[in-house]
């Protein structure tokens, strides 16, 4: 395995670092996502955080001076993108729009921490988008049961993607002690239409796993 | 190969490598708080459904916005299907309601899952059950009872009240009503919080006084109301929850009026001149205490019903494994009161062994034995009941398994004595417990003494399977019910009441329904489902076979009994199909029915006993669509709206008798009583910031009130308008409120049929039938105004 991928290093090697970069270059639009943090929602409807991606270009450019967000550190050999500076008011960054010059400069490899960051900033991205999902679905159960009952409770369930974005599996992690309301719970996490995976997140699972923590009401108490 | 590169090389296969470089396999998606929409949809009056039959919720936040007093019926008018009235504004002298043809007493109704329904005639009689301000939910499923519902009396589907619980915290509600008609209604309530830490207890009780005059002829409705409720957490996995409501009213009846009285003079009503009695001889006359149509009606001092109830309900709840949670639900039910007019008069009789008791005896003390004395007189209902229900929630797999048994033993004492009035209008006692007119034996008169033991039972399993990806979800279900009626007639002086006898039977059926629902793309859903219901025959049709009878000692000896057997239960099959849809800003769902009636149950010619008494008179068919709709607020301003349209035909003639002749009345094809083709409801709310206001139509098409469609209701729309204004919170009072209630704001004009019992109603106008006559009704409200202060503290 390795001796192909020596054979073939530097279309290899391009290729990756231009992923790299080309998440980079989205990185600005995405420092939204990088501080998205789990919170209790308030609104009915939510809208999705994560934009669509652009195709990666095929052929490396240099770095070009780009406001960007970076939470994690990064080596000596990016220190022309590292020491822009970190504006939180920066606006987001344009999408990849000049045309790809030719590939004279040698391939710049890419750290292991950057490359974990764009992993990091994909997935964030598309955990929101499956949070978005589930958030415009939700719904608290109906039926005579639950009208008689009217169950309260939190349950933390969770649903298992695979890169297609179809549901493997969904159960309970931690019961909220009412029948129905876990079964409200599985159902709106088993029903839904997701998106696919990005490329960049999970990389190397064919599936992932997504806890949600659902605490149902039943309204106006009176 | 120079190290860099070799590095380099490494790193990058690394990207390619299985996983050690992969982190943990999952993420955390957050929290997500989930509550029941309330006013945030439809103005409160729909929530978005995803069951397999067509329902209708009414939530808090609607029961909020309404007049206090309102009562169930009133809450449930804007729904699709409902044909719901209330005899005045403030809803405290009850009401009427019909859903797809079928009146309240065919439908089953539950408080906390306890069934309320008369034991005998599964009559229903809103006004008792509940405060508005501890209701948090009322629903009805239109056609089709549930399968784990405790009901023998639901031909035409379910209707259940669920009060709200106790506070988390402690604290309490204070409400005042005035408006006019003198309304006035004070509610205090009190709730303990959560006390404990390990096991916490909550408890609260809340009292209500209601008073107001009726809009029409002279008397007024009166009640108090208590309610109470503790929730206790007795272990991790072990719930109890119990509520007591009591209820006491004596409020004065309305005289229904024919369309020809009404016209001459709507506000006529029963009369303020209290019947003289006469110092000897007949009181029977119109001159005092006889009584004819609107030109002698009754006094409205007697024409009462004073009626005590409560009900206790109870829920121990465990969940014994994590696929398996029990429940245990008893309940206890207690009902004494009396209804209807009570003014009449009965005719003393000397002391004869020949006679029952031997005779009635001087109901005046003036030593005489010859004279028709005016009494107060009703039917006294005493119903003690009760039941519990033990259900199994289990789930494997993909199956969410419900299974369960439901057991009652009602016993319902139906009797009818007499006691003394005097001439200021004084009543013996107006609940006909004491002071009650004798028999020369020393017995106690009766009119009717009745005792039914009814034992109701339901076993009862429904399986909800979630297939595709929870996309599909199918119910099937089924139950077998059954009542046993022991029914003892003991002597009495109603027709055909005279001689001792009982008589056992039992009604059963086994019935099944199967549902399903279907998400078709995210905001659309389709559902559909199939129910059998049945309606067991009221325990009126074991009354009255006694033909002939001969008295000895002043005890019957020998009678001939006429049974007016094979009575068969009323069932129906509901067929159902619609589709939701649950958009961005507007939620909607349509169904269209059809339902098959078969066997249902009225007074008409029996020519098998040769009698005219209740028996199956022949089969309906209705079907139809409801569609309602309810938006989410946009700038403040939303909307809710339902349209029925109900095509319901009589199938069979009517089997009557015109004299002693047996004739077929021409039903075949009439569409049923006090059924509108057309009903459609509107509201429109807007809420900003304190201030909230609505206003809310509602319209009712033509109505026919006779079998052969000879006489009909005019159609009409009630505009009502509500508005609240919350002021500030201060340190002791939270959230205090302003609200103005308006009821037919335009001061329509308009009738309301009288619907009796069941599917009894008036077969013609033509009197040469037996059960031909002049339907009478209720008259609407006038205009009506009510301002009501709340705060929480």
């Amino acid at each position: 395995m390795t001796a192909l991928v020596y054979q073939h290093r530097s279309p290899t090697s391009a290729t990756a670092a231009g992923a790299v970069f080309a998440a980079l270059a989205f990185g600005g639009g995405l420092h939204l996502a990088n501080e998205w943090k789990p919170t209790a929602d308030e609104a009915p409807v939510e809208v999705s955080l994560y934009q669509e991606q652009q195709p990666v270009p095929e052929q490396v450019r240099p770095p070009e001076p780009r406001r960007i967000q970076t939470s994690a550190p990064t080596q000596p050999s990016l220190r022309r993108a590292e020491s822009l500076v970190e504006n939180p008011l920066a606006p987001p960054a344009p999408a990849v729009s000049e045309p790809p010059k030719p590939a004279s400069a040698p391939p710049v490899p890419v750290p292991e921490p950057v490359r974990q960051n764009v992993a990091a900033t994909a997935e964030q991205a598309y955990i929101a988008k499956v949070r978005a999902n589930v958030l415009a679905r939700k719904k608290y159960p109906t039926g005579r049961e639950v009208s008689l009952l009217r169950p309260a409770g939190k349950v933390r369930a969770w649903v298992v993607l695979d890169r297609w974005g179809a549901v493997r599996d969904r159960g309970i992690e931690t019961s909220s002690n009412s029948i129905i309301l876990d079964n409200a719970a599985l159902r709106l996490l088993g029903s839904g239409e997701y998106p696919p995976f990005p490329e960049q997140a999970f990389v190397g699972q064919d599936s992932h796993r997504i806890y949600f923590d659902l605490d149902y009401q039943p309204g106006e108490a009176g | 190969m120079n190290p860099t590169k070799t590095l380099l090389a490494v790193l990058i296969a690394g990207l390619f490598a299985p996983p050690l470089l992969a982190a943990d396999k999952s993420s955390e998606g957050g929290s997500i708080s989930i509550v029941g929409e309330g006013d945030r949809l439809g103005n409160g009056l729909m929530v978005e459904e995803d069951g397999v039959k067509a329902r209708s919720v009414v939530t808090k936040a609607a029961i909020e916005k309404a007049i206090p007093t309102a009562n169930p019926f009133q809450l449930l008018n804007m729904q699709p299907g409902v044909n719901a009235s209330s005899y005045d504004a403030t809803g405290l002298f009850g009401g009427n309601l019909r859903v797809r043809g079928f009146n309240s007493d065919q439908m089953g109704f539950t408080i906390n899952g306890a069934p309320v329904n008369d034991s005998g005639n599964f009559a229903v009689f809103p006004q008792e059950y509940s405060d508005s301000e501890n209701l948090c939910e009322l629903f009805i499923t239109q056609g089709s009872a549930d399968t784990d519902a405790p009901h023998v009396g639901a031909s035409g589907g379910n209707v259940g009240l669920v009060s709200c619980g106790p506070k988390d915290k402690f604290g309490g509600k204070f409400s005042q009503t005035v408006g006019e008609l003198s309304l006035s209604r004070t509610f205090i309530r009190v709730d303990t919080g959560k006390i404990g830490e390990t096991n916490p207890f909550k408890a609260f009780v809340s009292y209500s006084k209601s008073q107001a005059d009726k809009f029409k002829g002279e008397g007024k409705a009166d009640r108090d109301h208590v309610d109470a409720g503790i929730a206790w957490k007795l272990g991790a996995d072990t719930d109890l929850t119990a509520s007591l409501l009591y209820n006491h009213a004596v409020n004065n009846n309305y005289m229904t009026l024919s369309k020809a009285q009404w016209l001459q003079n709507p506000k006529a009503d029963f009369t303020t001149a209290i019947p003289q009695h006469l110092v000897s001889g007949n009181e029977s006359t119109t001159a005092n205490f006889g009584t004819s149509g609107i030109v002698k009606p009754a006094y409205y001092g007697y024409a009462l019903n004073p009626f005590e109830n409560y009900l206790f309900t109870a829920r121990l709840q465990t969940r014994v494994m994590p696929n398996l949670t029990l429940s245990a639900e008893p309940y206890y039910w207690y009902g004494y009161g009396t209804g209807g007019v009570q003014q009449t008069t009965l005719a003393e009789a000397a002391s004869s062994s020949t006679r029952l008791g031997n005779g009635i005896g001087d109901i005046n003390r003036n030593g005489l034995f010859t004279d028709t004395v005016g009494v107060y007189r009703g039917s006294v209902t005493e119903t003690h009941r009760p039941g519990v229900t033990f259900k199994a929630n289990y789930t494997v797999d993909n199956h969410r398994i419900l299974a369960g048994y439901w057991f009652e033993r009602a016993r319902h004492r139906q009797t009818q004595p007499a006691t003394t009035v005097d001439n200021a209008g004084n009543i013996g006692d107006l609940w006909l417990g004491d002071h009650l007119v004798m028999l020369n034996n020393g017995t106690t008169y009766q009119g009717r003494d009745w005792l039914t033991i009814s034992t109701g039972s339901s076993a009862f399993i429904t399986d909800t399977i979630s297939l595709a990806n929870d996309k599909l979800q199918i119910v099937p279900g089924l139950r077998y019910t059954s009542i046993k009626r022991d029914f003892n007639n003991y002597a009495s002086f109603g027709s055909g009441m005279g001689a001792n006898y009982e008589v056992e039977r039992t009604y059963s059926k086994t019935l099944g329904s199967v549902g399903v629902t279907y998400k078709v793309t995210e905001p659309l859903q389709v559902f559909a489902n199939v129910t059998q219901n049945m309606r067991a025959p009221s325990n009126f049709v074991l009354s009255g076979w006694v033909s002939s009878v001969t008295y000895a000692n002043g005890a019957p000896t020998v009678s001939t009994l006429k049974p007016n057997d094979a009575i068969k239960a009323e069932t129906s099959t509901n067929f159902e199909a619609g589709l939701r849809y649950t958009g961005e800003w507007i939620n909607s769902s349509i169904a269209l029915y059809e339902i098959d009636f078969k066997n249902r149950i009225a007074q008409g010619y029996n020519p098998i006993t040769a009698t005219y008494s209740d028996y199956n008179v022949g089969d309906s068919k209705t079907r139809g669509f409801e569609l309602q709709a309810g938006t989410k607020p946009v700038n403040g301003i939303s909307a809710f709206g339902s349209l029925t349209y109900t095509d319901s035909k009589i199938d069979n003639d009517f089997p009557s008798l015109k004299g002693t002749t047996a004739t077929m009345l021409p039903t075949s094809g009439k569409v049923f009583p006090d059924t509108p083709k057309w009903m459609a409801a509107i509201s429109l709310q807007y809420s900003s910031g304190p201030l909230l206001a609505a206003i809310s139509g509602k319209y009712t098409g033509k109505r026919y009130t006779t079998l052969v469609n000879d006489e009909s209701l005019d159609s009409f729309t009630k505009v009502d308008f509500d508005a609240g204004y919350v002021l500030p919170s201060t340190s002791f009072f939270k959230k205090p409120t302003f609200r103005l209630n308006v009821s037919n704001l335009f001061n329509k004009k308009y009738l309301l049929a009288n619907s009796g019992s069941g599917s009894n109603v008036t077969a013609t106008l033509d009197t040469s039938y037996r059960g031909g006559g002049t339907p009478t009704y209720y008259v609407g409200a006038p205009r009506f105004t009510s301002l009501t202060f709340s705060t929480e503290f």
